[in-house]
């Protein structure tokens, strides 16, 4: 089957579920696939989203496609092109269904179904300690890449947090080298600007 | 270079995703520019913030769910024989080995950014050489070379081990010794651009 | 708590257990036997120091070509290479581009690095082995030595010598001239990947008499002289080291069979000081830099693993690999030639940070003094080590000290055989009872991963 058609094929929205019959080693090779790309799937979802159940729904829903189109894979094939940018689109649906969520300038703050995220950075001059603790990191990125558009974003999510390279990138989400280049520019531009306190106490040494 | 590409091209240099010439004339605008080295050290500091986030780690029932994604359609549209014989051919394992999924490397180890070469494409600045900057240049220094010190250093102590190919140690130590002193090497690949 | 130490403990265990059986490496059959006019055949043993004591006794000057993994690919790289007895030695790269005109010469203490298209000189320590005769206890302690046969290379007769670790590491085989004991050519090999350095002499000649001066290198005007002594000495212990850097430095709790401290240093490189352990079986070598985390960056190379749940970077270096995690304030780079998993175990059990339980742990296993246990610990034993020796110290009646000696390889089994009275091959075989029935056999905790490291797998 062509690349097209295959691509066609897992792109179309889910009908009537037919459960192909699967031999044990089908299942088999898809508790591997499974296996191996599941974690980071999830994990693109989740900081692409910014919350648990947005980004259980869209890695269930990537891993429904790999499950109705397992004939169609090659055995041992590296699929994280393929998988992420089913990610990547599934979650641009995403935020189509949902009419509050637009996509934003770079600077407003972005809706999730938790709600606005209007939350300041704790007052790091006031309280110093609060730059260790992890939540508060943890918090603070998540609400600062959601600050980005979901272009800026699935590109910083691959590079810094998953670690593709530009090349690698470009492939998986289809655009030129440039545009991987010049986006992600942008969004470490915001992401420094939003992480002051931290990136100050990360340059002087201190473990955050 | 002149101040304004530079700063365009930080981003990429941090990754080191530039051509040669493009990391040395990044490298030499650096030497000339506080105001690009601050900018440099605060986008290196953001991209380590992100690459220590931890993975977000789903809860377990996420795992079921994904072995059995027919199940929750499946179950609302089908009858219960169907289901339970779909289920019994989905779950031959017990759930429990699930809960200890291992996080895998990416396959290619080697060289995750086009272009890395294997003895370290670690940017550095020039050494002591510069006494002008010196005290910059170290500390700018300091953060950027930890693998390949160290593997300087660790190829140096091989020598101590009976019977290891001289000309061998030479080798590596040497060419660590060239990234140290911030010569990038040749890249692998670099014709793709 | 006391679960969580034996759980430790086991996973210890486990490590040695694992590493000990390690990837099977079957090594070649040997060759047919050697021609009928061969004389008596030397004991593999004694082919091997005569390999090692050939720099002392043998001028030679040759081409060596190298084949070995480097920027990414296999690559093969022509050296002219000169020694001049005791230990003078010259080494000038011919190809490839990137390499050809870089000279080496070293007296047996500074190494002088020359690169002419930077103008550069770097000046190190020296890369001859100084101390050949200490690390051959190890050697032969924890390496099959096989003499596979004798073979034929450029017209002259060698021996074929086998090393290979009963633990982890590179495997090599050495053809070690008859005539003059030079290593006319050598295979080194990874368990998991294969042959990762060959290396041979295309052309060689002995008896000339070479002069000094071949071996002085004078730079041109204008060359920048860069001093990297960065690893000074190397005979300093975790605890004196710790007093010299100001921060903790933290001893591995187990490594695999055979490996054991063989000295620390401080490196110092610009501003940044790192604590340096050095691990070594006798023939392979596992690095530990430790630094305060936040000096160093992280690499771009590699990739990014977990550590027990916490960010680190693997990187596969072809003949070594790499691997840099982060702990409590600390940055903890490993390097060596173990496999990828049993780094991850290491530095696992490191992150664990289980040192006061297992302290404890291995205290009560072998009625041992916690104070000594905890002394030994600050000089670089890992706990199997400290178990084996009071097995040893209890068996035998030497003091923990001589044990020590022993255990590390500074004392061989003859030595400590003379000194007790014993008969080489008696001595050995009470080591053995004595570490055997000191081994640890505890019920494998239900979350103990079989076989499987946390952290790294291959796909």
């Amino acid at each position: 089957m062509s690349e097209t058609a295959a691509a066609l094929a897992l792109m179309a929205p889910p009908e009537a579920v037919k459960a192909p019959a699967y031999t044990a080693e089908e299942l088999a090779r898809y508790d591997g696939i499974v296996q191996r790309y599941a974690r980071h799937v999830y994990n693109i979802a989740y900081r692409m989203t910014g919350n648990e159940a947005d980004a259980r729904d869209l890695s269930q829903e990537a891993f429904l496609r790999v499950y109705r189109a397992l004939r169609r894979v090659e055995p041992g094939a590296p699929l994280e092109s393929w998988l992420y940018r089913i990610v990547s689109n599934l979650y641009i649906d995403l935020l189509r269904r949902r009419p509050k969520a637009r996509v934003e300038s770079l600077d407003a703050p972005i809706d999730t179904p938790r709600g606005e995220l209007t939350r300041e950075f704790p007052d790091v001059a006031a309280n110093p300690e609060a730059v260790f603790e992890r939540e508060h990191i943890d918090g603070a990125i998540q609400q600062a890449l959601g600050v980005l558009s979901p272009d800026l974003r699935m590109v910083v999510v691959l590079s810094d947090i998953e670690g593709f390279a530009y090349e690698e990138i470009a492939a998986i989400l289809r655009v030129p080298l440039g545009t991987v280049k010049s986006r992600l520019h942008r969004a470490r531009q915001v992401l420094q600007v939003r992480l002051r306190p931290y990136v100050a106490a990360r340059r002087r040494g201190w473990q955050v | 270079m002149n101040h304004h590409r530079a700063g365009r091209l930080l981003s990429a240099y941090v990754d080191s995703e530039l051509t040669a010439a493009e990391t040395r004339a990044v490298q030499a605008h650096l030497l000339d520019c506080a105001a690009c080295r601050d900018a440099y050290e605060n986008l290196r500091a953001a991209r380590d913030l992100l690459a220590g986030l931890p993975p977000a780690e789903p809860e377990g029932e996420f795992w079921a769910a994904i072995r059995g994604p027919v199940m929750r359609r499946a179950t609302a549209a089908a009858s219960a024989g169907w289901a339970g014989r779909l289920r019994a051919q989905l779950w031959p394992a017990p759930r429990a080995q699930w809960a200890s999924v291992a996080r895998l490397p990416w396959p290619g180890i080697a060289g995750r950014r086009p272009g890395l070469v294997l003895a370290g494409v670690l940017i550095a600045l020039a050494l002591s050489a510069l006494p002008l900057v010196r005290g910059t240049v170290d500390r700018l220094h300091a953060t950027e070379i930890g693998v390949d010190l160290y593997v300087h250093d660790h190829a140096m102590q091989m020598g101590t081990a009976p019977l290891v190919d001289r000309a061998y140690v030479g080798l590596v130590a040497g060419d660590a010794e060239l990234v140290l002193a911030g010569n990038t090497p040749r890249p692998v690949g670099d014709s793709v651009r | 708590m006391r679960f969580a130490a034996k759980a430790m403990t086991a996973a210890v265990v486990l490590l040695i257990a694992g590493a000990a059986i390690g990837a099977p490496f079957v090594p070649p059959a040997p060759p047919a036997p050697p021609a009928p006019a061969a004389a008596v055949t030397p004991a593999p043993r004694a082919i091997l120091k005569m390999a090692l004591d050939a720099p002392r006794l043998i001028d030679y000057e040759g081409t060596k070509i190298i084949t070995a993994l480097r920027n990414g690919r296999m690559e093969t790289v022509t050296v002219a290479e000169s020694h001049k007895r005791p230990n003078l030695l010259r080494l000038e790269y011919l190809s490839p581009e990137d390499v050809a005109g870089r000279v080496i010469v070293d007296d047996g203490t500074t190494a002088r690095h020359y690169e002419p298209a930077l103008n550069m000189l770097f000046e190190d320590h020296s890369i001859q082995d100084a101390g050949a005769a200490a690390g051959l206890t190890l050697l032969t302690r924890n390496y099959d030595i096989v003499l596979l046969g004798t073979d034929e290379v450029i017209g002259r007769q060698a021996y074929v010598l086998s090393l290979t670790p009963h633990g982890t590491g590179v495997q090599r085989q050495l053809w070690v001239d008859r005539l003059t004991g030079t290593v006319l050519r050598s295979e080194d090999r990874d368990a998991s990947r294969g042959l990762v350095l060959t290396t041979y002499f295309s052309r060689i000649s002995f008896s000339l008499n070479l002069p000094e001066a071949y071996f002085r290198f004078r730079p041109p005007a204008g060359t920048r002289v860069v001093s990297l002594q960065t690893v000074a000495g190397g005979t300093q212990n975790p605890a004196q080291l710790q007093q010299q850097v100001g921060f903790p430095v933290l001893v591995p709790p187990a490594l695999p069979e055979g490996y054991t401290f063989r000295g620390g240093a401080v490196s110092r490189f610009g501003s940044l000081v790192s604590a340096y352990l050095r691990y070594s079986d006798g023939g392979n070598i596992i690095s530990f830099f430790e630094a305060p985390a936040g000096s160093i960056g992280w690499p771009t190379i590699g990739v990014p693993v977990r550590v027990q749940a916490q960010p680190g970077r693997f990187i596969d270096l072809g003949y070594f690999r790499v691997l840099i995690w982060e702990q409590r304030g600390l940055r903890i780079t490993a390097v060596g030639t173990a496999p990828s998993e049993t780094l991850m175990l290491v530095a696992g059990q490191l992150i664990a940070g289980r040192e006061q339980a297992l302290v404890t742990d291995v205290s009560r296993r072998t009625e041992a003094d916690p104070a000594t246990v905890r002394r030994l610990r600050s000089e670089g034993l890992t706990f199997p080590e400290i178990a084996k020796t009071f097995a040893i110290s209890h068996a035998l009646g030497t003091s923990i000290d001589t044990t020590v000696r022993f255990v590390h390889g500074s004392l061989s089994v003859t030595d400590l055989a003379t000194q007790l009275g014993m008969r080489p091959d008696a001595l050995r075989a009470a080591v053995r009872r004595a570490v055997d029935t000191a081994s640890m056999t505890p019920a494998l905790p239900a979350s103990a991963p079989s076989g499987q490291p946390a952290g790294l797998s291959t796909p």
